[in-house]
């Protein structure tokens, strides 16, 4: 049985690890799309660049995650916190909301920025409806990070 | 706070004074031509000629801009720089709209000049149609000197390569790896000669004209392109003679160029042209729109209530016998939307609000309270008072040195509102560029900002203090949203569904608020009081389902659909914890670079300290960057669904007046409004 700090230190990485995954797939998915439109026209550059980032927040919450479970952990402090296998495993399971919304919108939030570079290309103007559209993937990611971090952060876990 | 009140002019006046009238009421930059309704004994004319030359002078224009900043390019290079760094002209284009405010009577007087500047346009046209042609000539040449580039080393002239009495000669180049395999090919008696070039070789073979066909067959199974030249000189000699072409070509490219440069001091001139000639587009296209007799014309305008004496005095002086009369929207009519307000509520407007649509005619303005929720939202998200400083002083700063005109300015105007907003939440939050207690309480004025922290994001009690007034202040928007609504409907007389329908949901939300907070601070007075209005104005949604319908069934059904109704509204302000969720990302990301680089010095001593301050630097700026976009994003959103779902549809028309469509140069308004600006 693993100690209880390994499960957390598991946890931290799922939620930085499976957020991150989200993330590139996102954003790698707007950038192919947001590269093919600058080929065309390259004064569309900023306006496809702010759409390719939006997926890139998922990675960012997964890290501030991670970040608050080495916090809790105190890994910043010297001496490492010891947890009873159950506390690490229930710190695991905080992480959790965390990396598979992160993991899932990130990959989805790519494919509808795709799609709303698809719209700036034809109506460069509209701009700001593209991100509108974009951003309402985001908001599943955001229940995931409060979760995760109310879950990680309040409970004293040691 | 609500859109501006319009009147509607009809009138009839010689078509002799036309022009003048249309000039005159271009000039008051208020009034908005509409469609004529149709009148006996009248015709519509398109004007399609006038409409077609204009629209050509336009195109004229159009592509001197497009040229002189692709050849702007071009001179920027190395080779021109001595030649233009004394041109002041050039240094200075500019491409976007300028920062100046003029008078269309001042605008127009540019066109005493465009004989001059429409020659100086048909100039560029022949430069750049004599640019094309060097191009397309230099990239013949290039490619008849990497042909030559092969036959250097032959040591005849091309006319001398031919066939004897009884022997063919083949000259020519193949692009492979080996030659050694072609011997092997071809007859023994063959003559061959080669020598390595570019990626191939260059391949004489000599022989008998009966074995033509053979040799040829082989050269052709290695793809041996034959000598493309006869001429009767050397591939030395010709090599130098493109040179020296390709040389005269270059010297007059590049004096095609100098001569695009001096052209650039008329690019002030060619905005103002075109913006003159789009109102006269515009003025063009609006006659269209009247209704004409042989010698009158009848004409039908949107102006603002407020401006009707004024708009009537000018129109009164542009010609003899005019005949007009001013009246309400009649029932079925659609007013355009204009709304006044101060340059900083008109910023929000611009960037948010329009952004999602325009006001209908006769509701509320939304942009005050836009600018109100988005300030506060904003500055509860981003949460950082150092960042809120750099962005409030970053943005004055331009608004102060750029002195942008009329509403040019707007988007700094507004991130400057959003920059004080972000110093007041982070000061409450005591966010100050990611730095811990720790850190702020080594030095006085740290400690100074600490004392004014009423939250902290580290503490377990704030924390949920925190996430409770995002909820708040979302249950606030909400009931915002739902009382613009009601009175919208009041005004609109259907009060019964304004009161029960909808400032049921202010007084549901309120008073669970109060509830709640009385719950929290454990006073069961407050608990009972809130508890006791949220019932009243859920009795009062039942009834809003109600109201109206005969059939009790019905009116069940109403009552329970406008109850079922409700789990959206709790959805939307669950929708409000974005506003924690972002505020933690900020902080903690700025945390996490202030620790990356606070290890740097013990890590690598004193070359750690640079590494510490470019971590410091760069990490700080990437927290701001993405963290201000996703703020700026996510509060939009709560604008855009939360808060416009509740009362805002933005289907209205945005009032367009003539002489309102410049591109390049800012128009001032013949008659002031209002002290405040249009949106």
């Amino acid at each position: 049985m693993l100690s209880g700090t390994a499960w957390a230190f598991i946890g931290a990485a799922l939620a930085v690890g499976f957020a991150g995954i989200g993330s590139s797939i996102g954003v790698a998915k707007a950038g192919q799309a947001a590269a093919g439109v600058v080929s065309e026209d390259p004064s569309k550059f900023m306006k496809c660049l702010i759409l390719q980032l939006l997926p890139a927040t998922q990675g960012l919450y997964g890290f501030v995650i991670g970040f608050v479970v080495m916090l809790k952990l105190n890994i910043f402090g010297g001496a490492l916190v010891s947890l009873s296998p159950f506390a690490g495993l229930a710190m695991l399971g905080a992480c959790l909301p965390m990396a598979i919304s992160g993991l899932l919108s990130g990959i989805h939030q790519g494919k509808v920025a795709a799609a709303g570079i698809a719209l700036v290309a034809k109506r460069p103007e509209e701009n700001i409806k593209a991100i509108v559209f974009t951003i309402m993937v985001e908001t599943y990611a955001l229940l995931g990070l409060l979760i995760s971090f109310l879950a990680v952060y309040l409970p004293a876990y040691a | 706070m609500s859109v501006v009140k319009m009147k509607k002019l009809s009138a009839i006046g010689h078509k002799k004074d036309r022009r003048r009238i249309l000039h005159t009421l271009t000039g008051l930059g208020i009034v908005e031509i509409a469609n004529t309704s149709e009148l006996d004994g009248t015709f519509i004319d398109k004007h399609v000629s006038v409409c077609d030359s204009i629209s050509q002078k336009i195109a004229q224009l159009d592509f001197a801009f497009t040229f002189l900043q692709e050849s702007r390019r071009e001179l920027k290079k190395k080779e021109f720089s001595n030649d233009v760094k004394n041109n002041v002209a050039f240094h200075n284009a500019k491409f976007g709209k300028e920062n100046v405010v003029i008078k269309y009577e001042d605008l127009a007087t540019i066109v005493k000049d465009e004989f001059e500047l429409f020659s100086a346009i048909e100039i560029l046209s022949d430069i750049s149609n004599e640019l094309a042609e060097i191009k397309s000539k230099k990239s013949r040449i290039q490619s008849t000197l990497t042909q030559l580039s092969i036959y250097t080393s032959l040591d005849v002239k091309f006319s001398e390569i031919q066939d004897t009495k009884h022997t063919s000669l083949f000259v020519g180049y193949t692009e492979i790896e080996d030659i050694e395999p072609i011997t092997t090919i071809l007859p023994d008696y063959a003559k061959i000669k080669y020598t390595a070039v570019d990626n191939g070789f260059l391949l004489a073979v000599a022989v008998f004209k009966t074995e033509t066909d053979i040799v040829a067959r082989a050269l052709a199974s290695i793809n041996f392109r034959k000598c493309p030249f006869n001429d009767d000189a050397l591939a030395s000699d010709l090599i130098a003679q493109a040179r020296s072409e390709l040389e005269v070509l270059n010297q007059r490219r590049r004096k095609l160029y100098l001569a695009v440069a001096e052209t650039f001091y008329h690019l002030k001139d060619f905005k103002l042209l075109y913006d003159f000639y789009t109102i006269e587009l515009d003025k063009a296209e609006t006659m269209g729109k009247c209704r004409e007799t042989a010698r009158s014309f009848v004409f039908t305008a949107w102006i603002p209530a407020d401006s009707e004496a004024s708009v009537i005095e000018a129109l009164s002086g542009a010609g003899s016998g005019i005949v007009y009369e001013v009246t309400d929207p009649q029932p079925g009519e659609v007013p355009p939307s204009l709304t006044i307000n101060t340059k900083a509520v008109s910023a929000f407007g611009d960037n948010i609000t329009s952004t999602f649509g325009t006001p209908e005619y006769d509701s509320i303005d939304p942009n005050p309270f836009v600018m109100f929720f988005y300030c506060l939202f904003f500055g509860f998200m981003f949460s950082d008072a150092g960042y809120g400083l750099i962005m409030t002083i970053a943005c004055a700063l331009y608004l102060l040195i750029k002195k942008p005109v009329k509403r040019s300015g707007g988007f700094f105007l507004m991130f400057m509102f959003c920059g004080i907003s972000t110093i007041i939440w982070g000061t409450l939050f005591g966010g100050w560029f990611g730095l811990t207690a720790e850190q702020l309480s080594s030095n006085p004025v740290g400690k100074f900002l600490l004392s004014l922290q009423v939250l902290n994001s580290m503490d377990g009690t704030d924390i949920l203090i925190m996430f409770g007034i995002a909820l708040g202040l979302g249950v606030v928007q909400l009931a915002a949203g739902f009382a613009l609504n009601g009175i919208t409907l009041i005004k609109n007389k259907q009060s019964l569904n304004g009161v029960l329908n909808h400032f049921s949901w202010v007084i549901i939300l309120c008073g669970g608020a109060v509830a709640v907070f009385g719950m929290l601070l454990s006073i069961s007075a407050l608990s009972t009081i809130g508890g006791l209005f949220a019932g009243i104005g859920v009795l009062m949604l039942l009834a809003g389902g109600a109201v109206g319908k005969k059939n009790p069934l019905s009116m069940l059904a109403g009552a329970f659909k406008n109850l079922y109704g409700s789990i959206n509204v709790f959805s939307d302000i669950l929708s409000y914890s974005r506003l924690f969720s972002l505020c933690l990302t900020t902080g903690i990301i700025g945390m996490v670079i202030n620790i990356i680089a606070g290890l740097m010095p013990s890590l690598l001593s004193y070359f750690g300290y640079v590494v510490a301050f470019i971590i410091y630097a760069f990490g700080h700026l990437f927290n701001f960057a993405i963290n201000a976009l996703g703020v700026y994003v996510h509060d939009s959103r709560l604008q855009y669904v939360e808060f416009f779902g509740k009362f805002f549809s933005g289907e209205g028309r945005a009032f367009q007046p003539l002489g309102s469509g410049s591109k390049y140069i800012h128009i001032s308004e013949g008659i002031s409004i209002s002290s405040k600006v249009k949106n």
